[in-house]
C-alpha cells in the first residue's frame, strides 16, 4: 500500500508537470513600437520567414546552420534623417526567471531600416528538437523603442543528449524512492 | 527520520533538476517555463518527504518484549529466622 501511494507521489508530480505545460499562455509577438522586421531561410523547404508578428506560441524551426536574409525598419512614420542618430540594440534569450543577452549592437545612423545576410554556424551538440526557447530583439533608435519577441528551437530530432539526460533522470529517481528505504 | 535524508535532498534535487531539462531537451516545455526551476525544488521536497515517510524496507522498531513469570534464583539467600525465646 505504501509502495502504492509513493508511486502515485511520482506520477502526481509529473501530472503537475504536464498540466502546467498545458496551461501555457499563448501571446504574442512585437510587444513594443510600431517596426516590424523579418529573417529569411531560403534553404528550408517550408515556413522559410520568420516574421516578427509571429505569434509567440506558433514555435519556429531553424536549422542549425544557415546564411539567413534580413530586414527591419522602425515602422510607418520613421524617416531618414539629415544627421545621424544613434541606436543601440541585441538579442536576449528568455531563461527562467532571467535573460540572456547573446547579441548586442549600437551605432549611428541616418536611416530608419536595414537588411542583409547573416551567416550563422551552431556545434553539432548543439540540442535539437528542444521545446521552444523566447527570442526577444530590442532596438533603440534615439529613444523610440522597439522590441518583438519570437520562438525558435533548432530543428531536428532529440539526440544522444536527451537520451542520456533521460537515463540519468531515470537513476536520480530511483535513487530518490531508494531514500524511502528504512536504515537497517 | 525513518530513511535517507541526505541521499533524499541530493538525488531528489538532481531529479527534479534533470526532469526539468529532460523536459525542454524532449520539446515539452519551453526554455523559459518556471518548471526548471520549480522542478528541482519539488524533488528536493519529495527527496525529504520519502526520507520521513519510508516506506520501503522492513520496519527497523523491534516488538515489545513478551512479559516473562520472573524466575527464581537457587542461590538467592534467604534471610535466616531470628533467635526464637
Amino acid at each position: 500500500m505504501q509502495r502504492r501511494v509513493a508511486t502515485v507521489l511520482l506520477l502526481g508530480m509529473l501530472t503537475v508537470v504536464l498540466v502546467g505545460v498545458l496551461a501555457i499562455p499563448a501571446a504574442a509577438e512585437i510587444t513594443r513600437g510600431a517596426c516590424s522586421g523579418s529573417a529569411t531561410f531560403p534553404d528550408k523547404a517550408a515556413d522559410r520567414v520568420l516574421d516578427a508578428a509571429r505569434p509567440k506560441k506558433d514555435v519556429f524551426e531553424g536549422p542549425l546552420s544557415a546564411t539567413v536574409g534580413y530586414s527591419g525598419d522602425l515602422g510607418p512614420g520613421a524617416e531618414p534623417s539629415d544627421e545621424e542618430i544613434p541606436f543601440t540594440g541585441g538579442v536576449v534569450i528568455r531563461l527562467p526567471r532571467m535573460s540572456w543577452q547573446i547579441v548586442g549592437w549600437e551605432g549611428a545612423t541616418k536611416e530608419v531600416s536595414a537588411g542583409g545576410e547573416y551567416t550563422y554556424d551552431l556545434p553539432d551538440f548543439t540540442p535539437q528538437g528542444t521545446g521552444g526557447m523566447q527570442v526577444t530583439a530590442w532596438h533603440d533608435h534615439g529613444g523610440t523603442l522597439c522590441e518583438a519577441v519570437v520562438t525558435v528551437s533548432i530543428s531536428g530530432s532529440p539526440g544522444g543528449v536527451a537520451v542520456g539526460a533521460a537515463a540519468v533522470t531515470v537513476l536520480a529517481g530511483a535513487g530518490t524512492l531508494a531514500a524511502g528505504r528504512r536504515k537497517p | 527520520m525513518k530513511g535517507r535524508p541526505i541521499l533524499g535532498v541530493i538525488s531528489g534535487f538532481l531529479f527534479g533538476f534533470l526532469l526539468g531539462v529532460s523536459l525542454f531537451l524532449w520539446g515539452v516545455i519551453p526554455l523559459h517555463s518556471d518548471f526548471i526551476w520549480i522542478l528541482p525544488l519539488l524533488g528536493l521536497v519529495l527527496g525529504l518527504v520519502m526520507a520521513w515517510w519510508a516506506p520501503f524496507g522492513k520496519s527497523s522498531e523491534q516488538p515489545p518484549p513478551v512479559a516473562s513469570p520472573p524466575v527464581e534464583s537457587m542461590d538467592t539467600k534467604r534471610p535466616e529466622p531470628g533467635p526464637t525465646d
